[in-house]
Order: structure tokens, then C-alpha cells, then sequence
């Protein structure tokens, strides 16, 4: 019959293991087979109590983000044939609790995500007679590659600074801050700025690079923390002769559109 | 362990405005100077004149202590030790910190304190030169 | 809920040696050690100059001696891959352009000429 190829998946049980271990398969070799089609069937026709997460199989849900050979990659972007013969070591994605086999808990990532606000603020609502926000092809260059960020983590897998601080905010999010202080649409900058200006926020990063380079969607996270370096130090400067923006909260935000409207 | 799967928001986190600016633009402006002027230096200070390869004479003590003693010149040596001092002292401090080196307080105060230290020493022996 | 018990895989200080990628960004920043070896030097340099001609070419004809020389060549070789890698990096880190034409390669390449530029300063304001 066909070729096999060996799959080193960790494992790891909660209710039966302290810490994770590794456990090989053999899978049927096929050249078209991706990391992901490696796990199905492992979990079809091997062991069906290996867990891990994916949805879309197509790279744009973010789901099924692995550390293939210690290399954050999406299991369905990755392929068997680029390893083969060799076997391949799947293990969850770097930096991240395990919740359980392949399945990483990034929920620290999210709760940071949402600390940056990822959507368009503006001072006061405009309304739907008025019409779309308009913009240029060049406004939209300035931001667009950081839009196509999916959420993956593999970023955060990839970065050692992550890894030794949990803390620091981090890639994904960092750059998604970026993605809306340039949106020339979004007024919401003074909300961002704290978060950006803290140790935690754009601080905790020494461009390693790597987060960049594991990106699946051409995201360049580096390039956009350390564009915000540039723009941290400015305010820096601005606040020491009292000419930086006055961060604003959401409550500053609420007051002034209902000001305006009353 | 931690506890990071106890999900809470960072809503009312407080965050602290970080010093880092000045460490950074101090690194960055240093970095510059390594990048621009030190291969040159070093090719000459380190490498031509003790091989011999260039004359002596555009190294001795006359021509060096009329250099430094200039106000321009001066300011150039000045610029040439400091800043690469303080692009050293950010980078091996963060490098302590990568090598996950303890506690941080010692390391922050011996990189900068150190590139503190070469930069009033640097000062004064251009002042008396 | 369920039964929950994440575990967190410990970070060690050899975490850097597991891929090339992180190996390269320590030897771009070890190259601050050997920067700061430069300015000492420098330093004691400029102390002997303060003290007279004596010491002045006592601290030239310790830079001739064998390990002066070897220190110096791997300290060029550091400061010249601490160039290179700067000036790869630095377009990533401007935030604002007058174009969008304006590409990083065209901004890196922008640096190798005010480094050939200031390259020919120094030697100009040595030798002159």
C-alpha cells in the first residue's frame, strides 16, 4: 500500500495528566493531505479523543493555529508533503496555556484585543442619512495590511517577549491598535493612547521580527509597534511641556455626544 | 501556573506611562552612530593605524589633542563614545532580560549608570583636554 | 462548568536557541557588548590623551598588540552586522511617509548611501 508518514502529536489530559507527553501516529501518506487532514485522521481512524480546534479549513478563521516542528503555522495552511518523509511534531501553539491535546487557551490574547478597541470610534454618531465615511485609496493604503489580521495567534506563539511577559499586550493587538490610530476614519486615538504608551503596551517589544515572519496573512505586526514607538515617544515629548493629547475614557466619549445632542 | 484561564477584562486596568522614551531615543540616535560612523572609526583606530597601514603621524598626539580640543571636534568625540555607550547599555539591559537574568533593578542600574558614568567622564576629559 | 486545569509550559533562558531566527536576533543584540568594549577603549583613549603625549602613545602601541587586534577585527565584524541589520529594520519604523511610492527597500537603500557618504566623512576628517 501507500506511504505513511509519522505524526508527534503532545497530548495532554487534565483529568488524568500533570503534564503533557507526546504520542506518535502513522498516517497514509497523500500528497495533497495537509497538518490538519493529518489530525482528522488521526482522530477518525486512530484515537477519537484527540482534541483541537479548527473551523474553515480555507486560512481565514484563525482556529487551527499549531506549533508544526516548533514553527507557529494554520494546520490547514501547512502542508504534509513539505516534511515528508521526515515525520512531523504538532504541539499547541506556543506561550499559551494548554487547554487540552492541541487546543491552547488564548483567551489572555483576547481580553487584550478588546483592551485596544478594535472598531472605529468616532466623537459623536453621525446618522444613517449622512451617509458611509468616505476615504482615499491612499488612506486606505496606510492601514490595510494590518485589517488582515484574522486573530490566529500565531504571533503571540512567535513572540519571546509574549513568553517571558505575559503582561506586554502583545502583537496581534498592537498592531490592530495601529490599524485604527491610522484609519482616517477613527477618532478613538486618545482612548488607545495609554494603553500604547504603558511598559505593557508598545515598551515590552525589542523587535525580534519574528512575529512578522510567522504571520499567515502578511500581517508586519513589528512594523507597526515600532512605527507606535516613534508616535510614544512624541506624546513622551509632548507631555514633559504639557502639550500631549489628554487621554480620553469611554465615559469622556459618551458625555460629549450626549452633549451634543442634547 | 498562572491564571490567565480566570478571564477577566483589562477595563479597569491602570496604565502607567513608561519611561522607555528616553532609553529608546538615547538607543535609537546610538544605533545610528554605530551604523554610520563606528565601521569607519574602528577601520581606522583599530585596524589601519596599528597594522601600520596608514602613517602614524595622522594619529599622534598633536594632531589628536587639537582635535578634541576644538569645540566641533570635541563634540564629535563627545557623540562617537556617548551615544554608542548608550545604544550598549538599552540593548544588553533588555538582553538581561531576555536571558531572564534577576532582579531587573541591578541591571537597569548597571547598564545605564555605567553609560551614565562614561558620559560626565567623557565630558569633563573633553573639557580639559 | 467543567473540570479545567490549563497548563502553561515553562520559558527557559535557552529559548532563543531553538530556530535561526531568534539565534540571529542574539547576535544582533550581542553586538552591544562589543560596541561597549569600543567605547571603554575609546575611553581610556581619551584619558591618556588628557595626560600627555607619554601615555598618549603608550595607549597607541597597546592597540598594536596581538589581542587589541583580534578584539578589534570582531568588533568591526559586529558593527558591521549591527549596520546591516539596522538599516533593514529602521524603514520599518518610520511612521509616516510623503508617499506611499516610497517602498522599504527604497528606504534601506537610502541608508547604505548616507553610510557610504558618511563612511567617506570620517576618512575626509581623519586624513585631512
Amino acid at each position: 500500500m501507500g506511504d505513511k508518514i509519522t505524526l508527534e502529536i503532545m497530548r495532554y489530559d487534565p483529568e488524568k495528566d500533570d503534564k503533557p507527553r507526546m504520542q506518535t501516529f502513522q498516517v497514509p501518506y497523500v500528497y495533497e493531505m495537509s497538518v490538519l487532514d493529518g489530525l482528522q485522521y488521526t482522530k477518525d481512524h486512530l484515537d477519537q479523543t484527540l482534541t483541537y480546534r479548527y473551523s474553515c479549513k480555507m486560512a481565514i478563521c484563525g482556529s487551527c493555529g499549531f506549533m508544526v516542528n516548533g514553527v507557529p503555522k494554520l494546520g490547514c495552511k501547512t502542508f504534509l508533503r513539505d516534511y515528508f518523509p521526515q515525520p512531523v511534531r504538532i504541539e499547541p501553539l506556543a506561550n499559551f496555556p494548554i487547554e487540552k491535546d492541541l487546543v491552547s487557551d488564548i483567551s489572555d490574547f483576547i481580553k487584550k484585543l478588546e483592551a485596544i478597541k478594535p472598531y472605529l470610534i468616532r466623537e459623536n454618531k453621525g446618522s444613517l442619512k449622512d451617509g458611509a465615511y468616505s476615504q482615499t485609496p491612499e488612506q486606505l493604503a496606510r492601514y490595510r495590511q494590518y485589517s488582515m489580521c484574522i486573530n490566529c495567534g500565531l504571533c503571540y506563539a512567535a513572540c519571546p517577549q509574549y513568553g517571558l511577559k505575559n503582561e506586554f499586550v502583545g502583537p496581534a493587538a498592537l498592531a490592530l491598535m495601529h490599524r485604527y490610530n491610522t484609519d482616517s476614519r477613527d477618532q478613538g486615538r486618545a482612548e488607545r493612547i495609554p494603553v500604547m504608551n504603558a511598559e505593557e503596551g508598545v515598551w515590552s517589544c525589542t523587535f525580534v521580527g519574528y512575529c512578522s515572519e510567522v504571520c499567515p496573512k502578511k500581517v508586519d505586526p513589528a512594523a507597526a509597534i515600532n512605527q507606535s514607538k516613534v508616535l510614544s515617544s512624541i506624546d513622551y515629548g509632548l507631555h514633559l511641556v504639557g502639550k500631549a493629547e489628554q487621554p480620553k475614557t469611554i465615559d469622556d466619549r459618551h458625555r460629549i455626544s450626549e452633549r451634543k445632542e442634547g | 501556573m498562572k491564571s490567565s484561564h480566570q478571564v477577566k477584562t483589562l477595563q479597569d486596568k491602570q496604565w502607567n506611562r513608561s519611561n522607555e522614551p528616553i532609553w529608546w531615543s538615547l538607543f535609537g540616535a546610538g544605533g545610528v552612530v554605530v551604523a554610520l560612523i563606528l565601521p569607519a572609526v574602528i577601520l581606522i583606530t583599530g585596524i589601519l593605524i596599528p597594522l601600520g597601514l596608514v602613517d602614524p603621524h595622522f594619529m599622534s598626539y598633536v594632531r589628536m589633542q587639537g582635535f578634541a580640543s576644538h569645540w566641533l571636534g570635541g563634540l564629535i568625540v563627545f557623540a562617537v563614545i556617548v551615544l554608542p555607550t548608550w545604544h550598549a547599555a538599552h540593548r544588553i539591559y533588555h538582553l538581561s532580560h531576555d536571558l531572564m537574568l534577576k532582579p531587573h533593578q541591578l541591571y537597569f542600574i548597571l547598564c545605564y549608570g555605567l553609560a551614565f558614568v562614561i558620559t560626565i567622564a567623557a565630558g569633563t576629559l573633553l573639557l580639559v583636554v | 462548568m467543567g473540570y479545567r486545569k490549563p497548563y502553561q509550559r515553562p520559558m527557559t533562558a535557552s529559548w532563543w536557541q531553538q530556530n535561526r531566527y531568534y539565534q540571529k536576533y542574539m547576535l544582533r543584540e550581542s553586538s552591544s557588548i562589543f560596541v561597549a568594549i569600543y567605547s571603554v577603549n575609546l575611553m581610556l583613549g581619551l584619558f591618556a590623551l588628557t595626560k600627555g603625549p607619554t601615555e598618549w602613545h603608550l595607549w597607541l602601541s597597546t592597540q598594536t598588540n596581538f589581542f587589541m587586534m583580534l578584539l578589534h577585527t570582531i568588533i568591526f565584524g559586529f558593527v558591521i552586522y549591527h549596520a546591516v541589520t539596522w538599516f533593514s529594520l529602521a524603514p520599518k519604523t518610520i511612521p509616516v511617509r510623503p508617499s506611499p511610492k516610497i517602498t522599504d527597500k527604497m528606504l534601506e537603500l537610502g541608508h547604505y548611501v548616507a553610510w557610504a557618504v558618511a563612511t567617506c566623512a570620517v576618512f575626509v576628517l581623519f586624513f585631512w
